[in-house]
């Protein structure tokens, strides 16, 4: 049949990405935190410049909720993609997990046809066996019998030639 | 006398040689929440990104400091949310997977339980028609047998029959000749 390894399952292990890529898109995310989150830049203009001592008290509050805001939308990101990363991997680990269990199950299931392809030969050689053999026993038992009525028969046509049969 | 037939009969019982189910049936596929524990707590937990450095605005100061941890408590809150709802999801596709894994190896050692039983019916067919034909012979045989002991016999008596026509005081050539028939005859039949 087939050779031997045949049945040995494929799935070795879950492919999934190093986290390299999803580290440093975290760290770039990090950094660009602190970038977003500088006030001074969301500063309205004066005639100093842009975000340079500008505004009161309340246009700098604003400011600073809105670099706030950006500065948490990075973070978040940062978390985000982080995550996504490790879901993916989990995800993966599951993909892999029931992929080797179906193929472990498939593969089961071929080696029961094999076995039950070559248990049924098996058999039907037996069968085949057992018959040949009773026949042959058959025909020696009718051979034993015909021997021993062709012996006394013999005899019978011995005596009868002279009437005694 | 005659040959005994020698056809042995093989034991018409033999034992099942099928091991029965046992069961037992389990599935590596993990079902635990995939995103618990120390792995993600590094990710999962957000600093307000706003830390008051003092000698600032005072209430303003205090303001944005709340506003900080409520982005923070929100991206959090929304994070875990994400994870509990992940792992929910994940642990309910590992349960589907565990219990078609299972069900299918049940399958499985079922059908090879039945095949292996259905080779020890076709095994018993096999002795008992081997038997049965065999004790089919024996008995045909055995008759045959007992019918040419039967015959032998006869032939005997008629040996002993012309044996004393032969030695008796009014033998004649006929009788002698019978006897000798008789003698030949019977002697044919052993």
């Amino acid at each position: 049949m087939f050779s031997t390894g045949s049945y040995t399952p494929t799935y070795a292990a879950p492919i999934k990405a190093t986290g390299e890529v999803a580290r440093r898109q975290r760290n770039d995310a990090m950094g660009q935190m602190a970038f977003y989150g500088d006030k001074r830049q969301y500063n309205q203009d004066t005639a100093a410049g842009k975000g340079v001592a500008a505004g009161g008290l309340g246009a700098q509050f604003r400011a600073g909720l809105t670099g706030d805001m950006a500065a948490s939308k990075r973070a978040t990101q940062a978390q985000a993609g982080m995550l996504d990363y490790l879901k993916d991997s989990a995800g993966e680990d599951l993909r892999f997990s029931s992929g080797r269990a179906e193929e472990a199950n498939s593969l089961s299931s071929l080696l029961l046809d094999r076995d039950k392809t070559n248990l049924d030969f098996n058999l039907s050689g037996q069968r085949r066996q057992m018959e040949s053999q009773l026949a042959q026993s058959q025909r020696d038992a009718e051979s034993k019998a015909a021997d021993m009525q062709r012996k006394t028969r013999t005899s019978q046509s011995i005596l009868g030639l002279f009437g005694l049969a | 006398m005659l040959p005994k037939p020698k056809f042995a009969q093989p034991p018409m019982k033999q034992a099942p040689v099928t091991p029965g189910l046992t069961g037992n049936f389990g599935s590596s596929i993990p079902t635990a929440a995939p995103l618990a524990g120390s792995q993600t707590q590094q990710y999962s937990a957000m600093k307000p990104v706003f830390q008051p450095q003092g000698g600032g605005f005072g209430a303003a100061d205090q303001s944005r400091s709340a506003f900080a941890r409520a982005l923070s408590d929100s991206a959090n809150v929304g994070t875990q949310a994400d994870m509990q709802e992940f792992n929910l999801g994940l642990q309910r596709k590992s349960q589907d997977a565990v219990a078609r894994d299972v069900q299918q190896q049940r399958q499985i050692g079922t059908d090879r339980f039945g095949m292996g039983r259905q080779a020890d019916t076709v095994r018993a067919d096999i002795r008992n028609r081997r038997a049965q034909g065999m004790a089919d012979i024996a008995t045909k045989l055995s008759i045959s047998r007992k019918n040419a002991n039967a015959a032998a016999l006869d032939n005997a008596v008629n040996f002993t029959t012309g044996a004393m026509s032969l030695f008796s005081p009014t033998g004649s050539f006929r009788t002698g000749a019978h006897a000798a028939s008789g003698m030949l005859g019977g002697l044919m039949s052993y």
